[in-house]
């Protein structure tokens, strides 16, 4: 089962609902309204991303066209990519 | 190695940022080096200042060796190169000096001469700031073209560093000093900042436009443009407390410096 945990972080600021993160690796990014949630909500230790998901659909709704577990995995990734998350899809 | 001394012919004391420097000129050409660093840097000099305290950088220009000894910041054989170069030496240093103490920011700044409400005018290389710091300069006071230190207090450090001009002819910018270009001396502040804007040069047409950035993006673009803000405590915070207090981070659209002042000027009086 897929699982990601938040990954250490120098700052971070929030308002209207979005978030600029300064990540550990010195990276600044502005991030959208659901990937500010998933990334507020991602604990730092590992978490199922099928808890996550479900916690989206309870928080935003069912995704209009996408799966939730796929939805979740993207923003997951995106946060990945930029230094706030660490993946692991095994 | 002798103490360099107030009156040393080949010692040129500067302040950058409040840091106290001694650019020790050395090599065989090092009086003529001294004398171009003198002209270049007249509004960064700092003759008072006592010895000991500043930080050194050694400088060695001489035409006829082309060797790079060790011990020396710059070296060089052709003058102009070692002035062009010289420049952000100087800035590094005192930028590193300055690294968790303060704000320092990759923005040109320019003050309104009788109340010095400043503006902050950042991004990137290529973005036009020395050129704004030119044009603008002429009626607004010079703060700095390129680096602008930001207190607790959101007042400016001055930093009159010379600008970099490109001559017709010469790939090397002329390190020119901000008197002779008939800028704008700032006055003695205090140089409250009143607005903050990123700066965006388009090459064709259009006028000028002006936006206001969410906070979160503004901040996003405005630690782009910034130096060692991860040594300070809670740096986005900081940023967002300067972006509020100014109304707002502005994103303005360009294509020629000269329109920009009516924008500026509203900005600067906190108009959207």
């Amino acid at each position: 089962m897929s699982r990601a945990r938040r990954l250490p972080i120098v700052d971070a600021y929030v308002e209207d609902g979005r978030a600029a993160v300064y990540a550990g690796n010195g990276e600044v990014i502005a991030l959208s309204e659901l990937a500010t949630w998933a990334w507020s909500t991602l604990p730092e230790d590992w978490t199922p991303v099928a808890d996550l998901a479900a916690g989206l659909v309870a928080e935003f709704g069912e995704p209009e066209g996408i799966d939730p577990l796929a939805a979740t995995r993207a923003t997951l990734r995106t946060l990945a990519d930029h230094g706030l998350a660490e993946v692991d899809d095994d | 190695m002798r103490t360099p001394s107030v009156g040393d012919p080949t010692g040129v004391r500067l302040k950058a940022l409040e840091v106290p420097l001694l650019i020790r000129c050395e090599g065989a050409g090092a009086p003529e080096l001294a004398r171009a660093v003198e002209t270049a840097w007249d509004s960064c000099r700092d003759d008072a200042a006592a010895n000991g305290d500043a930080q050194e950088i050694r400088v060695r220009y001489d035409e006829g060796d082309g060797s790079d000894p060790p011990g020396y910041d710059l070296t060089g054989t052709d003058l102009a190169t070692v002035m062009d170069q010289l420049s952000p030496v100087v800035t590094k240093t005192a930028i590193t000096a300055r690294a968790g103490t303060m704000l320092m920011f990759h923005a040109c700044a320019l003050a309104e001469p009788t109340t010095g409400d400043t503006v902050l005018l950042f991004g990137p290389s290529g973005a036009g700031k020395t050129t704004v710091a030119r044009i603008l300069g002429r009626e607004l006071g010079y703060l700095s073209d390129e680096t602008a230190g930001v207190r607790d207090d959101l007042t400016v450090v001055p930093y009159p560093k010379p600008l970099s001009v490109l001559s017709a002819g010469s790939p090397i910018k002329e390190q020119v000093p901000a008197s002779r270009l008939g800028l704008r001396v700032a006055g003695p502040g205090p140089f409250r900042v009143r607005a903050v804007v990123q700066l965006r040069r388009q090459t064709s047409g259009g006028g000028v436009e002006v936006e206001r950035l969410a906070t979160v993006d503004g901040i996003t673009e405005l630690v782009g443009q910034s130096s060692y803000s991860r040594m300070l405590d809670r740096p986005l915070h900081r940023l967002a407390a300067l972006a509020h207090d100014v109304g707002g981070i502005a994103r303005v659209t360009y294509a020629e410096a000269d329109d920009l002042r009516p924008a500026i000027d509203a900005l600067l009086a906190g108009r959207p």
